[in-house]
């Protein structure tokens, strides 16, 4: 018995090491190198800024070689005299911007191809903060030291935020003067004119090929509503946000239905139409019997307008004031 | 060489010949890409080490890193899906039966709806929720007499239900949508080697535990009361087997999201080239695991570059038809008969 | 030297068996016989260990069987279940798995175990079918392989529940000379059979049970005439003596 207990505890023992040795070296490797990308102490950047996520962006020198990954920062950057190395296909399907043939594609704005990024060797990359794999591709652009900002732009104030940035990056203040103070003003006009105590009631409806929703005031379309004076029902009803439900657009009767359309626009409309239109209450909404239901533009209420954002709001002002806005 | 299937020499010739496919993978996975670098660039940048070089940093910062993820990823599920199979005795056994997939996919949800400033928690968040998942299934399953039934019952029960909490966390947070979808998908693009620092390691640590088992997972295969009038601990061998499972799994769903299949499917195939033995099957799992994976990512990111397919999407694409193949010409992917 | 004293055990708190009080002798041949239900497998479980008892006490030569560490016991007792699961694998590989109370941490066989495992396989006739996958064999075949597996595992005690139900009768008969062979070596045997026949004329010692409790337990012959058997199952018996083997045979037939 005795030899039997002195071999059982030397088994447990080896065992008891074997699992010590192996922790041990698992936690010798945790610790271990990390991967420091080396932080040059040199303050003598040609420009920095603190972008949308807090972050300090410092840049060494003028940016040659930008890179978006957005199709409205594309524009953004080019309404700043800047030049792209690279776009997202967005660029194409959504803006039809026309860009020299030197500039490549890197993706979809979704998906970014990381390779083609960094094969075009950029000093500088425009990122969102709305799209998770634009966050996971910092993290890796981190590393080869590879500047980069994060933006958010929803509505014209952070536009006109942006280009003000871009502008000091490029040095053509002059175009943050043509691109963003001048349409500032042209909105500040269409403002000035309105009476906003009117209190216009509107329900602003985002249509997709599967469904769809009310939009309230984080929607870039419902801010420009907003600033001309309107109520928005979904404001007060807030499940409509959810799901739009007829009894409450009956309630509050709006003055006015706008749609905006996402992804496929026909497809998005036709749901609209075996949806919500089939309903025999629709037709007597006085918005749709005074022919106020109107289908808005995407390029101006769904794509980031920039620097046509005046004209969005001088679509809208013209729709609910045609007295004042001829 | 005696080619009898079951003999010593085959099953060493057919682990030689996955290692050296799976090393082969791994140098095609590092020289091939979206960005067209021909191979002797490739050696001169890894040699001068520059960071700078446009090169060296897709090599390795995008390409090393993501070849490691989808090997790491590749092995850790297939091992996972063999365990489960044999443990469970069932071969529709995958790490999802046991909810390593949903446990994993609402800690992920959490973070992204409550905690947004700390989404680099992320992995660990979803390597938490696989763990306790797995645990809640093996809870439910004790109170009914651990039996392999009641352990793909207990995990269908608890999958649903965690599921169904994810779904309203979206419901009333519908910010976090996007977060979820790419998790949901799954995939090995912008993985960085903090990331797999911690889960690779952990998998190589699980892997060697398992293949250690092996041999006692055999006897357990023989039926509970065979198993404990031959001594075996069979509580024990069949909890420890479901741990390493899990936390095979969950490692490899926190960096690459759910991609589901390859634990399901891998385990047939090679149960179809060497048979049931665990000493060898578990081995013969992780190398074509990884192989699999590799090739499928490889695929992904080359076929329509600069544009990348869902790696999910090209592993259904070659794994289900294969599958189909396996069952039609052949009781063998079956553990009994 | 298996001996059972005052055991009470079932399932899920229910009892089916009761006041067992038995003794296996060393190097004998038991067969346990009764109606179906009665509680054969039960009393054959709680007495390998696979099942523990509500009350009593079991002892293997004198030592408290609940004080055995699993796997010393697995090289004590051994017991081949009625139902088990047939895994995909090698005669051979199925026979070693016999060896496993015996394997080290690395699990890797020894020359020794090598050679039991041998010597299992061609006690058993089987030596033309190590490579064979298991599933390729037929049902006494594979019945025979289970028994080389219970043989390398090399106990002193075999418990064995059914060993010849739905075998052809060749292959029953085979296996009962196999069994036969087992008490030669030295080793104690105790069998639940389903075939009276056989229990009466290849055993050493019966035990009939009926309803959960052991209604007489003795030598063949002395079983035979007290007429239990009889009373049990409802049925009469004769006994033959088959004069060219030299054995007797036991007829039933219903009243």
């Amino acid at each position: 018995m005795n030899i039997k207990f002195k071999i059982k505890n030397f088994k447990t023992a080896k065992r008891i090491f074997f699992i010590l040795l192996i922790i041990s070296l698992f936690t010798l490797v945790l610790t271990g190198c990390k991967e420091q990308p080396e932080e040059k102490e040199n303050s003598d950047y040609y420009y920095s800024f603190t972008d949308a996520l807090g972050n300090t962006v410092n840049l060494k020198n003028k940016p040659q070689r930008v890179v978006s990954l957005v199709g409205s920062y594309a524009e953004t950057w080019i309404l700043a005299g800047g030049e792209l190395s690279g776009v997202t296909s967005d660029v194409v399907s959504e803006r039809n911007l026309d860009l020299p043939s030197e500039t490549k594609i890197v993706g979809t704005i979704k998906d970014p191809n990381l390779e083609e990024i960094i094969a075009l060797s950029p000093d500088f990359v425009l990122l969102s903060t709305d799209i998770e794999s634009h966050v996971k591709i910092s993290e890796t652009l981190k590393k080869p030291n590879i500047p980069f900002a994060f933006f958010k732009v929803e509505h014209f104030e952070d536009y006109l935020d942006m280009l003000d940035v871009c502008t000091d990056i490029t040095g053509n203040k002059e175009l943050y003067e043509k691109n963003g103070l001048a349409v500032k003003k042209q909105i500040d006009d269409i403002l000035k004119k309105i009476d906003k105590n009117n209190n216009l009631q509107i329900l602003l409806i985002r249509a997709f090929s599967s469904g769809a929703k009310a939009k309230d005031d984080d929607n870039m379309a419902c801010k420009i509503l907003n600033d001309l004076g309107t109520v928005n029902i979904a404001s007060k009803h807030k499940s409509l946000l959810e799901d739009l439900s007829m009894e409450e657009i009956i309630l509050e009767d709006p003055d006015y239905i706008f749609v905006v359309t996402m992804g496929n626009s026909e497809q998005a409309l036709k749901t609209l139409k075996d949806g919500i239109e089939k309903n025999p209450a629709w037709n007597k909404l006085s918005a749709v019997k005074n022919d106020r239901y109107i289908v808005l533009p995407k390029e101006l209420f769904h794509y980031k307008p920039n620097a046509k954002w005046g004209e969005s709001y001088e679509y809208i002002a013209k729709i609910l004031y045609p007295d004042e806005f001829k | 060489m005696n080619l009898n299937k079951n003999s010593k020499s085959y099953n060493v010739t057919v682990m030689a010949f996955l290692l050296v496919l799976l090393i082969i993978g791994i140098f095609v996975s590092t020289s091939i890409g979206s960005a067209k670098i021909p191979l002797s660039d490739i050696v001169s940048a890894i040699k001068q080490g520059d960071s700078t070089l446009k090169t060296y940093i897709i090599i390795m910062f995008v390409r090393i890193p993501r070849t490691l993820a989808a090997v790491f990823a590749g092995c850790a599920l297939a091992v996972s899906g063999a365990m489960l199979q044999s443990v469970l005795n069932n071969s529709l056994a995958s790490p999802n039966v046991i909810g390593v997939n949903s446990g994993a996919g609402l800690f992920a949800v959490l973070i992204a709806a409550f905690f947004p400033e700390s989404l680099h928690l992320t992995t660990v968040a979803a390597f938490t929720g696989a763990i306790l998942a797995v645990f809640l299934v093996y809870f439910i399953a004790q109170k009914t007499g651990v039996s392999r039934m009641t352990i793909v019952l207990s995990g269908v029960a608890v999958s649903s239900f965690i599921g169904a909490i994810t779904d309203t966390v979206l419901t009333l947070k519908p910010d976090t949508v996007f977060a979820r979808t790419a998790f949901l998908i799954g995939g090995f693009s912008g993985i960085t080697m903090e990331k797999i620092r911690y889960s690779g390691f952990i998998i190589v640590i699980a892997v060697i535990i398992a293949l250690i088992i092996s041999y006692d997972m055999n006897i357990l295969a023989l039926g509970d009361e065979s198993a404990r009038s031959l001594g075996l601990n069979i509580v024990r061998v069949r909890f420890t087997s479901l741990i390493l499972a899990a936390v095979l799994a969950g490692s490899a769903v926190s960096f690459a999201g759910q991609i589901g299949f390859i634990g399901l499917i891998v385990p047939h195939v090679s149960r179809f080239l060497v048979g049931h033995d665990n000493r060898v099957l578990l081995p013969v799992s992780a190398l074509l695991g990884g192989i699999f994976t590799l090739i499928c990512d490889l695929l992904a990111r080359v076929i329509f570059a600069p544009f990348e397919i869902p790696v999910g999407i090209i592993i259904s694409f070659l794994g289900g038809p294969f599958f189909i193949y396996l069952l039609i010409k052949g009781k063998r992917g079956q553990l009994y008969g | 030297m298996v001996k059972l004293k005052n055991i009470t055990a079932g399932y899920n708190k229910v009892e089916i068996i009761k006041n067992i009080n038995i003794t296996f002798e060393e190097g004998s041949i038991t067969s346990i016989i009764g109606k179906n239900g009665c509680g054969k497998t039960t009393l054959l479980k709680t007495a390998s260990n696979l099942l523990k008892p509500f009350k009593g006490e079991i002892t293997i030569r004198g030592k408290d069987i609940s004080y055995i560490p699993q796997k010393e016991l697995a090289k004590m007792v051994s017991f081949l279940p009625q139902f088990r699961n047939v895994p995909n694998i090698t005669v051979y590989n199925l026979v070693m798995h016999g060896r496993y109370p015996y394997l080290g941490f690395s699990r890797t066989p020894h020359k020794k175990d090598k050679e039991i495992v041998m010597n299992a396989i061609e006690n058993l006739g089987l030596k033309n079918y190590i490579n064979k996958n298991v599933h390729e064999l037929s049902g006494g075949q594979r019945q025979k392989v289970y028994i080389a597996m219970i043989l390398a595992q090399d106990t002193d005690i075999i418990f064995l529940d059914e060993p010849t139900t739905h075998l052809d009768i060749n292959h029953q008969l085979e296996i009962l000379e196999v069994i036969k062979n087992l008490k030669k070596m030295g080793k104690t045997v105790v069998m639940v059979l389903h075939d009276l026949n056989s229990a009466l004329s290849s055993s050493g010692r019966v035990c009939l049970m009926e309803k959960g409790e052991i209604v007489i337990y003795d030598t063949p012959q002395v079983v035979f005439e007290s007429g239990e058997i009889d009373r049990v199952f409802k049925i009469s018996s004769t006994q033959v003596f088959n004069e060219d083997e030299g054995k007797k045979q036991y007829l039933f037939y219903l009243e």
